[in-house]
């Protein structure tokens, strides 16, 4: 990590607490950023996540690294939102192959053939998805549509996922 | 259309262009003005851009004879680390600085207190309009960067129930010198407690009443 990192979480030993970082579009004036967060949050809720945090970040890489890292050791599910379009501005995956360890093209690829279902530039969302320890990390678009859609179409996995990669089933995976 | 480009500093020195006028599709947005310019400076970068001198999006749409300037950053070095968070569990303490790059850091902790003028507070429950709140949250530490040279902003404020003694809202920024961190960590938690659409709730022993605070900006 950034030798000046200075970010915790709150942790949870809880196998469904899940933290939810907004990559915020710094255009125009400041930050704003999207919808999405609370929308994903509420989700996850309604989901059986327990959030436990839900963080804005602008989109810049250094400080994206440093909010999954801290994210990842707090929880077990760590969800981002926003970044993974074509602008120059959007490293959100960029980001996020830095801190994962073990990749997990299956979901990213699972939620960009939900979107294309409702239009074909899905297709241009650049959202990565993988493992860093026994955390999970997933890469939503930004906007709030596109990103519960997104979430929607992997939520069914994510507790069967969750529990294999804190190695309580070997049966499968 | 026919815009003008601006570069400053690094980005000028290596494309050996200040100023020009350049031709663009109709409909062209700033975005395409930095395409225009992206083979000659190569990958990566963290290059901003700004139309007729105000900080613009890539999708922003451009006119005829728009000035657009690309922005390298900004001296004051390093990109700052910014991050706010609305915190549903106790805050843990952060860990200790290292590196050695910041050179003041002042923290400011809200602590539930026991004490009010009705009898001793149990508790304090926070309950925020989340999406406006993390807007907010996150547009305060945006202006608090713009206004002094920091290297460092974390805003965490807890929602839920918080007994007492525990911290409610911390706010950490880190700066070259002191100044700067004082005044910016004052700014942050004075316009984050009257304009962040956050309430608290006193729960008693005797029941509970919401605490009615300024009417937000």
């Amino acid at each position: 990590m950034p030798p000046h990192a200075r970010l915790r979480f709150p942790a949870s030993a809880s196998p469904r607490a899940a933290i939810v970082i907004t990559v915020s579009d710094r255009s125009a004036r400041g930050e704003r950023p999207d919808a999405s967060g609370p929308a994903v949050a509420a989700l996850l809720a309604e989901n059986g996540f327990e959030v436990t945090a839900t963080a804005v970040v602008p989109d810049q890489e250094r400080p994206l690294i440093e909010a999954l890292r801290a994210a990842a050791r707090a929880a077990r599910l760590v969800v981002s939102t926003g970044g993974t379009g074509f602008s120059p501005r959007d490293r959100t995956p960029e980001a996020t192959a830095r801190v994962i360890q073990r990749p997990a093209p299956g979901l990213a690829e699972a939620m960009r053939a939900a979107g294309a279902q409702k239009t074909p530039r899905a297709w241009l969302a650049r959202g990565i998805a993988g493992l860093r320890g026994r955390s999970l990390i997933i890469n939503l678009p930004g906007s709030p549509t596109a990103a519960c859609e997104s979430l929607r179409a992997v939520l069914p996995l994510l507790p069967h996922a969750l529990d294999v990669a804190a190695g309580r089933d070997r049966h499968e995976g | 259309m026919r815009v003008k480009a601006i570069l400053f500093a690094v980005l000028a020195e290596r494309l050996g262009v200040r100023e020009e006028w350049i031709e663009l599709p109709p409909q062209a947005s700033a975005g395409d003005v930095l395409a225009h310019y992206r083979p000659r400076l190569g990958a990566g970068g963290s290059i901003l851009l700004a139309v007729n001198a105000e900080f613009s999006a890539p999708e922003a749409a451009l006119h005829d004879g728009d000035e657009v300037a690309l922005l390298p950053p900004m001296s004051g070095g390093a990109p700052i680390l910014v991050v706010t968070a609305l915190v549903r569990r106790p805050l843990p303490p952060p860990p200790p600085w290292a590196g050695g790059v910041h050179g003041a850091v002042v923290t400011f902790e809200g602590v539930v207190r026991a004490d009010a003028d009705r009898g001793p507070v149990q508790a304090l429950f926070y309950e925020a309009y989340d999406l406006m709140a993390e807007r907010r949250m996150a547009a305060l530490a945006a202006s608090a960067a713009e206004k002094w040279p920091l290297t460092h902003i974390h805003v965490l404020h807890r929602l839920g129930e918080v007994p007492v003694g525990e911290v409610s809202v911390r706010v950490i920024v880190a700066a070259g010198h002191r100044d700067a961190a004082f005044a910016a960590c004052r700014f942050l938690i004075d316009t984050l407690k009257a304009s962040v659409p956050i309430w608290k709730r006193e729960d008693r022993a005797d029941g509970s009443r919401w605490v009615e605070g300024e009417i937000p900006l």
